[in-house]
């Protein structure tokens, strides 16, 4: 048995190393980011137990949007009729997408509430929300997706998903807090603080964002398969060089505290994982 | 009256001087006598005067030649110079003893010459001899280079050449003439010196400057030039001035650095150095050589910037070789040298040998700097077979010195075999080590800029073998030192070449696992192969080449093979290592597989997954590759593979520390893998079950490190649940279906299975032992209340939870279990707690009443319990221990 058991022992993992190089289900890579994202998740459920002290009330959470939509209304500049009109057809689009999304079930804190809307005189490929359900496209992101509704739903689910799981909320909860008692100066120098730390995990909360819309696109019988044709279309880089150096690897893992949102390689193989398949291959 | 002859009047003189001198000691001594009647009183000196000096001995007396004026002692009849009789003035004139018999006293001349004694005679002497002359020749230099000026401006080239060529030969006489009229012969070296440097310098710019120029023809000026340095060499040799000597060559390099082209050409400097080479060999002085060896390589720098200046059309290989070969002709004349018995037992001696090895060995340096510069320069890149080319210009002599020069030469006293080479001798000399130090860098080069990463690293280390070998074969140093430098700098190349693009890294990993191999081979018959006694620095050979192979391997298998199965194949290189470390009675060995089954768990904390898609059933790459690191490192830590007895000479750290490692890093990986491949719902069990398993190893292999992890991950289990789990939203955790439900719970409850063992009290229970009861009863009853919390709201959850507090009283009580029973309390306590704080002001009337009167009966039920539980152990005392 002392013979046996290590000549099995090592023609199973010789089987195993065969099996995993042969298959190539998922490339693997070296990376500092398994390890960190252990630790900046408890950062962020630390961050998310003070939901459970500093309570903020759906209500209040939809007064602060109310304000910051205003505001973000106020300063949207005149366009021409034409602009206006395709803007129109994009928010239309946006609504249509969106409002589905936002009646699931799984869509507690504002279930039917949300707002989308085209935010106008803004440049760039991105999407936002503000705490209390707002939600906004903007103009290239929605010119860009006109003819992919799934992956403008997954865009929405995933910012949906930032107010429901609390990360709209969370980034104001303290400053309003402070404020209610009087003390809004420590309030904004903790939101500064706070602010400091989130840049730590933001990067879960995105994930976190990813998986709700993922699982959002489910509960609303859509192919969640979209989530990786919304990422083609972002652009987001592949950043899927496997055979690094060391040097990438340390780079990587440092510069990852300035980052907001993973990389292009982490958010694909997270959605590929939550989907059960790789992308481009025919879905279940 | 005749005139007194000169002679007479010197007579009269020193009379006279004597007898001043007398009468002066006749007054000091009267004056000394009235002032001391009886016995001279001790006399005091003050502290900071020296005591006076002993008394000397009267200075003698001498007599002059009457012929020759020379001093003669007195007591001599005749002159020591001509052999003149000498008279004796002072004995003919001799006083009467007393008064005059005291002035008849020979001259005490060193009281008058006391302050000349004082002086330093050596510093005088440096002043007088030598530094005046310098000084005086330097003036008269410049005296000369003015008037040169002076005249320039008034005579015409041939007037000024032939005035400074025979100021230079004038100087060069009057140097010959005072060498043979001492003292001044000290001075003639460098009078000789100065006209030399003259008479070249006049040669010179007979033909470069126009105010001098009387010579058009280069080839006559360099005829002239070249006489004049034969000249001025040759009579340097006559004259033995190893200094005159040094700058004779020097100066005639020097001139020729600084000629016009037709005059510098290649092959002048190669005659020249031929020429030096046969002096140096037919006078002994290798310092000639070492002089030549400089000149030589300064005059080709202007040469190599004519050679890369060459526009790019006219550059060819016949265009760089009609260069290049004079210098290589210059080195072989050199480098081959000692291989000549008549150089080498002229140079190769004790008294110059040292010169001569300097002056190889920067023969060596130069020639593989130029060469390889001049080379890569004219190219633009120094390819391998040109490399090859120069490199064997250097391996072949290097070669040749190893079997023809002394290997080992018995110390001075000393006779016999197994005598140590004598320091500079044989193959101690620096210049044989250089040879093939510098023939491997050019090829290192040359191997470096190969294109295709396979080739590059294969040649490269066969380059590196051949090296070692040929020092094991020849038993040579330097041949093993550079061979073995190679070899640990092919980890180097191996990353630069891997970095450059996945196919590259590919084949560099390929060759690298025929360098492990062939390392492997190494670190079995090395210390064989090594002929004679094995040097302390050569001593661990064996086990670098082991090093070395394990290395190249590991570093192979990381250069073909993606994280995943690499983290598997470090598993199983540990599992094997073991195996083979007893096999081969390689300690070692088995010091590198301890390592790398705890590198191989500490590299599973660093692969990236990617999407982790189950390849096999449920089983994801994650899953299989920490199962296998686990399931490898258990085999280490329960199989035994090693004996302890075996470990004892592995110093860096113990077969029991190994151990524990392994059993903490196992328990590490898997957590790891728990953590990653479940939701924070179903971590939990799985964490959960792990510290049941644990514990139950613990327990049966009576280990404490086993049943520590297991509290410790309990522990963590909880704290985990309370973070992740009951902060985490619901719609992010997975599905509550049957099988999970079932899984959570059947882990939850199975912990308190473990109560049974911790609380055995047929066993050594020990401290951990009484963590381990309280650590399970709280995370099975915290897992049970969690899931609780995340399922129910409102007043359910409390009610809930009450039950589940009642619950774990009841059985606290009836088992006899106070880790149950503390829980349950606290866990009623929160119930109570939220019951006030929250449900009586946050719910409707009926479901705070609904709450309220529950919650009052079960805790009347458990305080009824209590009560019961007290009057049954006042009658019958449990055995059990709370």
């Amino acid at each position: 048995m002392r013979k046996i058991l290590p000549i099995a022992l090592l023609s199973a993992f010789a089987g195993v190393a065969a099996l995993l190089a042969l298959r190539q289900a998922s490339p693997t890579r070296e990376s500092l980011l398994p390890s960190m994202r252990v630790l900046q998740q408890h950062e962020k459920q630390l961050d998310r137990a003070a939901s459970q002290v500093l309570i903020l009330s759906p209500e209040e959470e939809r007064r602060i949007g109310s304000e910051f939509d205003a505001r973000l209304r106020n300063r949207e500049p005149a366009v021409t009729p034409a602009e206006e009109a395709a803007f129109r057809a994009d928010e239309g689009l946006v609504v249509e997408v969106g409002r589905p999304l936002a009646r699931a079930p799984m869509v507690r804190r504002f279930p039917g509430n949300y707002s989308f809307r085209v935010l106008r005189g803004r440049g760039g490929n991105n999407a936002f929300a503000v705490p209390g359900g707002f939600v906004y496209v903007l103009p290239g992101l929605a010119a860009k997706f006109r003819a992919a509704p799934a992956a403008l739903a997954f865009v929405l689910g995933h910012e949906i998903g930032h107010v429901e799981l609390g990360h709209c909320g969370d980034g104001v909860r303290t400053r309003e807090w402070f404020g209610k008692v009087g003390l809004a100066p420590v309030g904004d120098l903790a939101g500064i603080l706070r602010v400091l730390a989130q840049l730590h995990f933001s990067e879960v909360q995105e994930i976190e964002a990813d998986e709700f819309a993922v699982r959002l696109l489910r509960a609303t019988r859509q192919d969640p398969a979209a989530a990786l044709q919304a990422l083609d279309l972002l652009e987001l880089p592949q950043d899927g060089q496997t055979r690094r150096g060391a040097e990438d690897v340390a780079w990587e893992g440092l510069s990852d505290y300035w980052r907001t949102h993973p990389m292009g390689w982490e958010r694909r193989n997270r959605i590929q994982r939550l989907i059960g398949r790789r992308a481009g291959s025919a879905g279940p | 009256m005749t005139d007194p002859s000169p002679l007479d009047l010197k007579r009269a003189l020193e009379e006279l001087w004597r007898e001043v001198s007398s009468l002066r000691s006749e007054v000091e001594s009267l004056k000394a006598g009235r002032g001391l009647p009886g016995p001279a009183p001790a006399r005091t000196r003050p502290p900071d005067q020296k005591p006076a000096p002993a008394a000397r001995a009267p200075a003698k007396a001498f007599l002059l030649c009457p012929a020759c004026e020379a001093k003669n002692d007195p007591d001599s009849a005749h002159c020591d110079q001509c052999g003149a009789p000498l008279t004796k003035p002072a004995q003919a004139t001799a006083p009467a003893p007393g008064r005059l018999g005291r002035l008849s006293q020979p001259i005490k001349t060193e009281k008058v010459s006391d302050w000349v004694k004082s002086l330093d005679l050596s510093t005088e002497q440096f002043i007088g001899e030598r530094l005046l002359h310098y000084v005086g020749i330097t003036i008269l230099a410049i005296g000369i280079g003015f008037f040169l000026v002076w005249r320039a401006a008034h005579t015409g080239p041939l007037e000024k050449v032939f005035t400074a060529a025979a100021a230079g030969a004038v100087l060069v006489g009057l140097g010959e003439w005072l060498k043979r009229r001492p003292p001044y012969d000290k001075i003639s070296n460098g009078i000789i010196g100065g006209g030399w440097a003259i008479l070249y310098l006049t040669a010179f710019a007979s033909h470069h400057f126009d105010a001098t120029r009387v010579v058009t023809s280069p080839a006559l000026e360099l005829g002239l030039l070249l006489l004049v340095a034969a000249g001025m060499i040759a009579h340097s040799i006559m004259i033995g001035s190893k200094a005159l000597r040094l700058f004779s060559f020097g100066l005639t390099y020097f001139v020729l650095l600084i000629a016009s082209e037709g005059v510098a050409l290649p092959q002048v400097f190669l005659i020249l150095l031929a020429a030096s080479t046969l002096v140096a060999v037919e006078t002994g002085h290798a310092d000639i050589l070492l002089v030549s060896v400089a000149g030589f390589y300064a005059n080709f720098v202007p040469v190599w910037h004519r050679l890369i200046s060459a526009p790019e059309a006219s550059r060819s290989l016949h265009h760089f070789l009609g260069q290049f070969s004079w210098l290589a002709e210059g080195y072989l004349l050199l480098a081959l040298l000692p291989l000549l018995p008549r150089a080498k037992d002229r140079l190769l001696q004790p008294e110059s040998e040292a010169v001569l090895d300097a002056a190889l060995s920067l023969n060596t340096v130069f020639f593989g700097v130029m060469g390889a510069g001049m080379g890569g320069t004219y190219f633009h890149t120094l390819s391998f077979k040109r490399a090859l080319a120069l490199s064997l210009l250097f391996d072949l002599p290097g070669l040749a010195y190893v079997f023809a020069l002394p290997r080992k030469l018995p110390a001075p006293g000393v006779a016999g075999a197994g005598v140590p080479p004598r320091p500079g001798t044989g193959s101690g000399l620096t210049f044989t080590s250089a040879a093939p130090v510098v023939g491997l860098l050019i090829l290192a080069g040359g191997i470096f800029n190969m294109p295709s990463p396979m080739t590059k690293m294969l040649v490269w280390m066969a380059a590196a073998g051949v090296w070692t070998w040929i020092g094991l074969l020849l038993d040579h140093k330097s041949w093993r030192v550079s061979g073995l430098v190679m070899a640990v700098l092919t980890f180097g190349l191996y990353f630069s070449v891997a970095r450059v693009s996945h196919d590259q890294r590919h084949a560099a990993s390929a060759a690298l696992f025929y360098f492990s191999a062939a390392s492997y081979l190494a670190s079995r018959w090395y210390r064989l192969w090594l002929k004679g006694e094995v040097p302390d620095w050569e001593k661990p050979a064996m086990e670098y080449w082991l090093y070395v192979g394990s290395t190249a391997l590991v570093l192979g298998l990381w250069g073909v093979l993606d994280p995943a199965p690499f983290a598997i194949a470090l598993i199983a290189l540990a599992v094997a290592g073991e195996h083979l470390a007893v096999f081969f009675g390689r300690v070692h060995l088995w010091g590198q597989a301890s390592f790398l089954a705890l590198a191989a768990g500490a590299y599973t904390f660093f692969v990236d997954f990617g999407a982790n898609l189950a390849v096999a059933g449920p089983l994801t790459p994650r899953l299989l590759t920490s199962g296998c690191v686990v399931a490898g490192m258990a085999y280490l830590y329960y199989g035994e593979p090693v004996e302890k007895e075996f470990t004892r000479p592995w110093k860096a750290w113990t077969i029991e520390g190994n151990r524990a490692w392994l059993s903490w890093g196992m328990t590490a990986v898997a957590a790891f893998a728990v953590y990653n491949e479940f939701d924070p719902r179903m971590r939990l069990p799985a964490w959960a079950g792990m510290a049941f398993l644990l514990y139950l190893l613990g327990s049966s292999r009576e280990e404490d490190s086993l049943k520590k992890q297991a509290v410790l991950l309990a522990a963590a289990t909880g704290v985990e649940g309370a973070v992740s789990y009951l902060l985490q939203p619901k719609a992010l955790l997975a599905e509550p279906t049957a099988a999970n439900i079932a899984i959570y719970w059947g882990s939850a409850l199975s912990l308190l299975l473990n109560l049974s063992l911790s609380k055995d009290a047929r066993r050594k229970l020990t401290e951990t032992d009484r963590q381990a009861s309280w650590a399970f009863c709280c995370l099975s009853m915290a897992m049970a209340a969690l899931y609780l919390s995340k399922e129910l709201q409102s007043y359910h959850l409390t009610l809930a939870l009450s039950f589940e507090g009642i619950i774990a009283l009841l059985f606290g009580m009836a088992l006899g279990y106070a880790e149950l029973r503390y829980p349950a309390l606290l866990l009623l306590g929160l119930c109570v707690f939220k019951a006030m704080a929250h449900d009586s002001s946050m719910l409707p009337l009926p479901q705070r009443v609904a709450t309220m009167i529950v919650l009052g009966v079960i805790l009347l039920g458990a305080s009824m319990l209590y009560v019961r539980m007290g009057k049954r152990d006042e009658k019958d005392p449990p055995d059990r221990a709370p």
